[in-house]
């Protein structure tokens, strides 16, 4: 079977910085992966180079068997992407910039993705007046259109209140029963105990520990990371 | 269209009049203190304004492509659209097409303002010889949007290209490579459109009387807009993806950089760095600052300035007239960096900057007098090789005057703060015709 995602010896380097070094993944269709590091880690790096806004220094990054750097519009046709710092439309509403998307994915049920990100009251005012976790939703309501077969989302719920929040998290769970990957960067190691099926933690720009969160136990991912970061400690 | 009429809707019409109707009334006001300058010819006989009408079209010709090429440049490589659809499935050949539609559509204005700048020709009776000019004037614009697009995207290409990497290290100074395909673009449209253009505009007298080939030359631009346009889709479906890679390269290339102190000098860092104390620290904030946010319009200016020493080339009387207009109206775009950043400077700037008028104003006049530099010594070089000493020494304080006057208004303007450009813009183009007017009544 196809990887939904493939890193292939991964490496991005800026001038002597090393921020992506040599990373080998490969996650499955229908994975809920949690991805986690510390600040520098190099989590939002990989994401970019994952959703073609950056290329690597090295190395090859697959989606559903298509290469991103080589084929930009196929690969994005597998994608639905929350950067760290999403881009819309001021001048549009939520629910003209949904129906954009929807158009450029060749469909979509906006109706639908408004009322999972809970914006259905505020669909009609433009971008420009939202709070940024109103933003927030937005970019991560159009990044679920079309049921794309990767969602990337990096730090996407941070913002968010407690009831949108939990009501992502359902369908992002969801998205993964129906055969969708999805890949959750975050600082929150609870969120990722919580919905992840798979954790990957990232530190210094190498990947540092790749396992099943059912095989970790409740209390012990955390501190699972907070050993493995202090393991890649140099020592002094 | 949706953006358009939300926009309007929730601004008003207001500023899309303002937009669409200043410009027309400016080059209106403007007629009378240009003519002298640059309609001179309308005073000899008849039969002797072909050189004259086609240098001044040549010129007209110039700003136009100089403009549409800036203009297109900010919207294809940095603009909006790429950073909102980046990440989609978009087609390219779509976007690059409706971002060129988008810059037309903000450029209209041009045509119809140098049109009217031209339009004593046709009121004087030669409104065929003003028709073809304008002609010339639209194939220009068409040109520069679509073959501009064209070689934008090329610029993304040659970026990261091998064969073009030894050219780029040659130009790019203390600039990542990549942005050096980027900043020499929009140079590379004008000097391309340009040199059609000026054909163009010689071809207009022997296309009134006849010449077949003098008529092809005018016509040209058109079938080479049609060109361009052509190799758009296949340029944007290769590069315009890449192009979102290369500005991150190039940015994570410049934060990289951001610690350390070496790397944060830019051009002329070492001059403000000498300075007292009081401005110095302003001046050097300033300097970094604005050549980091602003650096292709300086970039575009300093080409302007090397077209005054082309102006500046000759023995002819009026050489040193020629080469002074070119040089105003590169300081002036030089200065117009102040007010632009007057209505968009981030947070700190604000803060470090001081915050006494006089102080403030020295300090970015200092910065404004180290960019002007590029735009005034080409010219004052070539007229006193080819005129001498004493015309060349009026060229330099003309060209000094010219920064003052722009150091000036550019203050003036601070307190419309975002509205600055917008009120320094009008007042730039009046000042610069009047002074215009003026250095053409002083040499004669």
């Amino acid at each position: 079977m196809t990887a939904a995602v493939r890193f292939e010896a991964v490496r991005k380097v800026y001038g002597r910085v090393v921020a992506v070094d040599r990373i080998d993944l490969s996650l499955e269709p229908g994975t809920f992966v949690g991805l986690i590091g510390h600040n520098g880690a190099g989590k939002s790096t990989s994401l970019r180079m994952l959703m073609g806004l950056l290329r690597p220094s090295e190395g090859r990054v697959f989606v559903r068997g298509v290469d991103v750097a080589a084929s930009p519009r196929e690969a994005r046709k597998h994608l639905g992407a929350v950067p760290e710092e999403p881009s819309l439309y001021p001048y549009l509403s939520a629910k003209e910039f949904l129906e954009f998307v929807a158009e450029v994915r060749g469909g979509g049920d906006v109706g639908a993705a408004l009322e999972l990100t809970g914006l259905g009251a505020d669909a009609d005012r433009l971008i420009r007046e939202y709070s940024q976790g109103m933003r927030r939703k937005t970019a991560l309501a159009a990044a679920m259109l079309g049921e794309p077969g990767v969602l990337v989302l990096d730090e996407a719920l941070n913002g968010l209140d407690p009831p949108s929040a939990a009501r992502v998290k359902a369908a992002l769970r969801r998205a993964c029963d129906r055969g969708q990957t999805v890949i959750l960067s975050t600082h929150v190691v609870e969120t990722v105990q919580a919905v992840s099926d798979r954790v990957v933690m990232l530190a210094r720009g190498r990947v540092v520990a790749d396992e099943r969160v059912s095989d970790i136990g409740s209390a012990g991912l955390e501190a699972l990371f907070l050993q493995r970061i202090a393991e890649t400690q140099p020592e002094s | 269209m949706l953006r358009v009429s939300n926009s309007l809707r929730v601004d008003g019409v207001v500023p899309v009049c303002r937009q669409a109707l200043v410009p027309l009334v400016l080059a209106a006001l403007a007629v009378p203190l240009l003519q002298p300058v640059f309609l001179g010819f309308l005073h000899h006989p008849m039969d002797a304004w072909s050189e004259g009408f086609a240098q001044v079209l040549m010129r007209a010709g110039i700003f136009v492509i100089g403009w549409v090429a800036l203009d297109l440049y900010s919207a294809i490589i940095r603009g909006e659209e790429r950073a909102v659809l980046a990440q989609w499935p978009v087609d390219p050949a779509r976007v690059v097409s409706f971002v060129t539609l988008q810059v037309a559509v903000r450029s209209w204005w041009l045509v119809p303002a140098t049109g009217i700048v031209l339009s004593p020709v046709a009121l004087s009776g030669e409104s065929t010889r003003w028709g073809l000019g304008v002609f010339v004037l639209i194939g220009a614009w068409l040109m520069s949007l679509s073959c501009g697009a064209a070689v934008l995207l090329g610029a993304i290409a040659a970026a990261e290209s091998e064969k073009t990497a030894p050219l780029l290290d040659l130009l790019r100074g203390n600039n990542p490579r990549a942005q050096a395909a980027f900043l020499y673009a929009p140079g590379l449209v004008l000097g391309l459109a340009g040199a059609v253009v000026v054909q163009a505009s010689f071809g207009v007298d022997g296309a009134l009387r006849g010449d077949l080939v003098a008529a092809a030359t005018v016509v040209l631009p058109l079938p080479l807009a049609l060109v361009g346009w052509a190799l758009v889709p296949g340029l944007a479906r290769s590069c315009w993806f890449d192009g979102t890679a290369v500005l991150a390269e190039i940015d994570a290339r410049y934060a990289s950089l951001e610690s350390a102190e070496e790397a944060l000098r830019v051009y002329l860092d070492g001059l403000v760095r000498f300075l007292p104390s009081r401005i110095g620290l302003y001046a050097l904030k300033d300097l970094r600052h604005g050549w980091r946010s602003r650096r292709t319009l300086i970039v575009g200016a300093w080409i302007l300035g090397m077209v005054g020493l082309a102006a500046s080339w000759t023995a002819a009387a009026e050489g040193p007239v020629r080469a002074l207009l070119v040089v105003v109206t590169s300081v002036l775009l030089v200065a117009s960096v102040g007010a632009a950043m007057e209505s968009d400077e981030p947070e700190f700037l604000r803060q470090v900057m001081p915050r006494e008028t006089l102080t403030r104003g020295l300090a970015r006049g200092v910065v404004t007098l180290a960019w002007v530099q590029p735009c005034v010594w080409p010219a004052v070089a070539g007229v006193g090789v080819r005129r001498g000493g004493t015309e060349a020494a009026w060229v330099l304080a003309m060209g000094l005057t010219a920064t003052v006057l722009g150091a000036v208004l550019a203050a003036g303007c601070r307190s419309a703060q975002r509205r600055a450009l917008a009120v320094y813009a009008p007042a730039a183009t009046l000042g610069g015709a009047a002074l215009a007017a003026w250095i053409s009544g002083g040499l004669a």
